[in-house]
């Protein structure tokens, strides 16, 4: 049970918290100016400099195995809707770790997005 | 009220109440709009709209609404393509692995053997350089766009992979599923309504 909840925390939390620090990379490397590929390679190439990417890619990396090994004794339609929470700790994280305004209308969004989701993943 | 010299950014992140640039800035010139029905839009200026707001005329380098509707059309291009490089990736990634037979993960010579007709088939490799302009697309997106407004829009992918088992695959989708599919179009719509990015260029 303790495991469980863990690699639950592993997974939503750690998982969307290296998205998070991906997305604080790239707001530190600088802004797209124009959608050229040469200039989306330029900047590509330039955010791999920036050590945010590398905490969020392991991140990434840990949540990713802790959701296989969750599977293993989970059921995935236990597991991915539960997942959907991502969405809620992607708007809580927005707001304290990377300052955005997260206004009651994204929220909503925020909100009606997880359920969408959650029903889509039962639905399969 | 408004600073001076200030980009739109900055205004955006400041988010002062009650500062009608501000609103100007999310609603894309709709007090100018209100107050000013004979000023042409492309004419209207946000040294225009600060003078209605603060009483004072600042320099500012362009036209606030120019950089509102380049920063969604770019936002809206990236995001585009995420939600249809993932589930096209992924797509091609699960075809290629039904043609290419038994999958065996042990003992090491037969994952091997695996790996390379995985790596052999034109299939895999188109669904893996999918997946890399997804992950390119986000990473860009999140260059210029709020991580609360790019992923609950990236949610759109499922609609996408919904319409992908239909007319690819020739699968049947549940009733349940096209119903969540139309509540999380429904969320993005929100989130579409607020502004792309309320925080600063650089940290």
């Amino acid at each position: 049970m303790m495991l469980e909840a863990l690699l639950f925390v592993m997974v939503i939390v750690v998982g969307t918290g290296g998205e998070m620090c991906l997305a604080r990379a790239m707001k530190q490397t600088g802004e797209l100016e124009r959608l050229r590929p040469s200039a989306a390679i330029k900047l590509l190439g330039r955010a791999l400099r920036v050590k945010w990417i590398w905490i969020g890619v392991a991140m990434m990396a840990s949540a990713f195995f802790s959701l296989l090994l969750l599977l293993s004794f989970e059921a995935l339609s236990f597991v991915v809707p539960v997942s959907a929470l991502n969405y809620l700790v992607g708007g809580l994280g927005s707001m304290f770790f990377l300052g955005e305004h997260v206004s009651w209308q994204r929220w909503i969004g925020i909100g009606l997005v997880c359920i969408g989701v959650t029903m889509v993943v039962i639905a399969k | 009220m408004c600073e001076t010299n200030y980009s739109a950014h900055d205004v955006l992140a400041r988010d002062p109440p009650n500062c009608l640039f501000t609103k100007l800035s999310y609603a894309q010139l709709w007090v100018c709009r209100e107050r000013v029905p004979s000023a042409p839009t492309r004419a209207v200026e946000a040294r225009l709209s600060c003078t209605m707001a603060t009483g004072a005329a600042p320099a500012v380098a362009r036209p606030l609404y120019l950089m509102d509707t380049r920063l969604r059309l770019k936002t809206y291009v990236l995001i585009a393509v995420m939600i249809v490089a993932n589930p096209v990736g992924t797509l091609l990634i699960a075809k290629g692995m039904k043609h290419i037979g038994d999958v065996k993960f042990w003992p090491l010579p037969a994952l091997l053997e695996v790996f390379g007709r995985a790596f052999g088939t034109l299939t895999i490799w188109a669904g893996i350089a999918c997946l890399i302009t997804f992950i390119a697309a986000n990473m860009l997106a999140l260059s210029m766009a709020d991580y609360s407004y790019v992923q609950p829009a990236a949610a759109l992918g499922y609609g996408v992979t919904a319409v992908l088992a239909v007319f690819v695959l020739g699968e049947s989708v549940s009733p349940l599923r096209w119903a969540g599919i139309a509540v999380i179009c429904l969320g993005v719509s929100f989130v579409r309504n607020t502004h792309p990015r309320t925080t600063e260029g650089r940290r």
